[in-house]
């Protein structure tokens, strides 16, 4: 698959429930993954990356001080994503090119 | 010893075994398992991203219901309702009238796929987004049927889909076909596919931000809780397509063509309704039009690329209907609101500069019938309902069997076809079209016109709504403040009665 | 020929749904026009030399709802003069 580049390109990404654990997430996403941008829509936020969205367990963890397992807890505060999901126990990733 | 996760989850979720005594077409037949019916082996790479266990399932919800309890407990309660605008009571009451019970339905969908799905992991899925639908079945009834000592009209929120209103014939000729009536392939493309990843996310995230903005906490927090699951069972529908395309290409492309097309007029109505016309002004942030570039438009355009589908066929038509259809639906459902169970607000200036702003290209065309009913309300003066009330009967679409309100007030939409000595109408060119591509599946039923036609509802408009639609006097909609609109009183309207 | 009740479906240009009138088929034309009009007076203010159209065909006002060729659940189209 070659690098999508210039205005088609795919921003993706998680909806994150505006809550303590969706502003972990989106805070993680946002210190790792160069480009990212944070939509604050009050009752949801959305985070997009163009073509690739990465986020790693480890992170998350380290900014609620507490543990956070996937999928569970992720699924817990996300209502919606856009790209195409895949899940691991250490991370999770949206990306705009169907598995 | 201890197994690690991912040492037994396939075992859990993912099992599939070869038959000995029994054929596999007999296992899942194709007239329930659905078409193209492939060997086990085709299905074996089949998988969905959240790869859940019961039990992590069980954890999981366990939380989101004692999430949603303590909100409700802190302000769910009538007294927090009480305190929002009479329209914003309007969205919620069409939302928990048309909602709830069509999830109840989505069991029943599921249900299906948890025994005839073709894989393991898919059947899983399903067994867990039938319990889900059960959840978003519940909730809201628990949430909004509660309010009905304080405001009758949420009785609609249990009675509605048990009526044979016109609101109830449409949602069910769209709910049976879509989660009851479909097998579990058209049921991934048509629910897990089309409608819970492109459109549920407006009503249920979309609309989470209004509520936000107009302080409904409670319903903030339950559609956004219902929509982590859909999220989850959603996934079902990529995957199912993925192996319809490389099978059957023509078959995933018209499943994608009629779902968006029928989900597009359900939604048109029931968020389109909500988010530009029964929030109130100051908390509205987006437009209809502009939730749908946010949630549906791009993302599905792109979805369908990466499988190899092309865009409906009917795209133009489509994306031009944004900005008349539920704006047409609204005019005459205003004017028609006695057939409904909720009440209506009259778009006065502030709400026409807004639309205007956000619609520019057919608000002008709208105007006139706003200016229209407002000069009727000023003659008539305040309380004088059926002054700005229509009393004949309108006719209705013979598939998606809504109003024909489909095309532009300058050239509606809807055509007669004939078909087998029957004349029919239909809205539009895509509803006619799917109607042709299956009449069999549609031929039988009976708009709301034909009924009335054949002497089996009653054609006079009081006799209609209170006899055939079930609705009595206090309960059908008026307008929210029964026309005492302080830019009505001070004269001087724009247009004039005659 | 029986003076049957004639259910057609009305559009009203400026309209924003269709209706479903019923006239006699002995009815003029002029009076559908005004069937129209009123059923839709509530959204559409009625407006003077009013054309009725079944397709591309322009019916004639003087002439009745049978002789117009009318049949039961045709569209009709009432556009103000001038379009």
């Amino acid at each position: 698959m070659s690098a999508r580049v210039g205005p088609d390109v795919a921003r993706v990404g998680p909806v994150l429930e505006a809550s303590e654990s969706g502003h972990a997430v989106a805070a993680a996403i946002l210190a790792s993954n160069p480009g990212a941008t944070l939509e604050d829509r009050g009752a949801y936020l959305r985070v997009s990356v163009a073509d690739r969205c990465v986020v790693v367990r480890r992170d998350i963890e380290e900014r609620l001080g507490r543990a956070f397992v996937l999928p569970r807890d992720l699924e817990l505060v996300m209502p919606a994503f856009h790209g195409f999901l895949r899940l691991r126990d250490d991370a999770a990733e949206w990306r705009s090119e169907a598995p | 010893m201890r197994l690690l996760r991912h040492e037994w989850l396939d075992l859990a979720r993912k099992l599939d075994w070869s038959y000995s005594y029994v054929q596999e077409r007999s296992v899942f037949p194709e007239a329930i398992s659905g078409r193209p019916w492939l060997e086990q082996a085709a299905w074996e790479d089949w998988d969905e991203p959240y790869r859940t266990s019961f039990g992590e399932y069980v954890s999981a919800q366990h939380e989101k219901e004692a999430s949603i309890v303590a909100v409700r407990e802190a302000v769910g309660r009538v007294g927090d309702f009480a305190r929002h605008d009479r329209a914003w009571l309007s969205a919620l009451k069409l939302h928990g009238a048309t909602l709830p019970l069509a999830e109840f339905a989505a069991v029943i969908g599921n249900l299906r796929a948890a025994r005839f799905g073709r894989d393991g992991a898919w059947r899983t899925m399903a067994a867990l987004g039938a319990l889900d639908e059960l959840r978003h079945t519940q909730i809201p009834l628990a949430v909004l049927h509660d309010l009905v000592a304080w405001d009758a009209q949420f009785d609609f929120t249990h009675r509605l889909f048990h009526t044979d209103g016109w609101v109830a014939i449409a949602a069910r000729h769209f709910a049976d076909e879509l989660l009851l009536g479909s097998n579990p392939v058209e049921f991934a493309v048509a629910t897990n596919f089309v409608f819970e990843t492109g459109f549920t996310n407006l009503q249920f995230v979309g609309l989470s931000a209004v509520a936000h903005a107009v302080g409904d906490r409670m319903f903030e927090k339950m559609v956004q809780s219902i929509q982590t699951d859909e999220a989850r069972h959603a996934q079902i529908g990529g995957p199912v397509l993925r192996k319809l395309c490389e099978h059957d290409h023509a078959y995933a492309q018209f499943l994608v063509d009629k779902w968006f097309w029928r989900s597009f007029h359900f939604f048109a109505v029931v968020t389109g309704f909500a988010m530009d016309y029964l929030t109130p002004l100051p908390h509205r942030k987006q437009s209809f039009r502009e939730f749908m570039d946010e949630w549906v438009l791009g993302q599905f355009e792109r979805t369908l690329r990466e499988y190899g589908l092309a865009r409906p066929y009917y795209w133009d038509e489509f994306l031009a209907s944004l900005d008349y259809y539920h704006h047409q639906a609204y005019a005459s459902a205003y004017t028609y609101r006695a057939t409904m169970w909720f009440d209506f607000t009259l778009p006065g200036p502030e709400e026409r500069a807004w639309l205007a702003e956000k619609y520019p290209q057919s608000w002008p065309e709208f105007a006139p019938v706003w200016e229209r009913i407002s000069a009727r309300w000023q003659a008539a003066g305040p309380d004088v309902e059926w002054f700005t009330h229509g009393v004949t009967p309108i006719g209705f679409c013979s598939l998606c069997q809504f109003p024909l309100c489909a095309g532009t007030p300058r050239r509606n939409a809807a055509r007669v076809v004939e078909h087998e000595g029957r004349r029919l109408i239909f809205c539009s060119e895509p509803c006619r079209h799917f109607f042709e591509q299956e009449p069999e599946r549609y031929a039988a039923h009976e708009t709301v016109v034909e009924r009335i036609l054949a002497g089996k509802a009653p054609a006079n408009l009081i006799a209609l709504v209170r006899d055939y639609f079930g609705l009595s006097e206090d309960l059908w909609g008026k307008d929210a403040v029964h026309g005492r609109y302080d830019w009505l009183a001070g004269g001087a309207a724009p247009g004039s009665a005659e | 020929m029986k003076d049957v009740l004639m259910p057609l479906y009305g559009f009203v240009r400026g309209d924003t749904l269709g209706v479903l009138v019923l006239v006699r088929a002995s009815d003029s034309v002029g009076t559908l026009i005004d069937t129209l009009e009123q059923a839709t007076a509530v959204r559409v203010a009625p407006r003077p030399q009013a054309r009725l159209f079944a397709g591309e065909r322009e019916l004639d006002r003087a002439s009745t709802v049978a002789a117009a060729g009318l049949s039961a659940l045709e569209r009709v189209d009432l556009v103000p003069e001038g379009g």
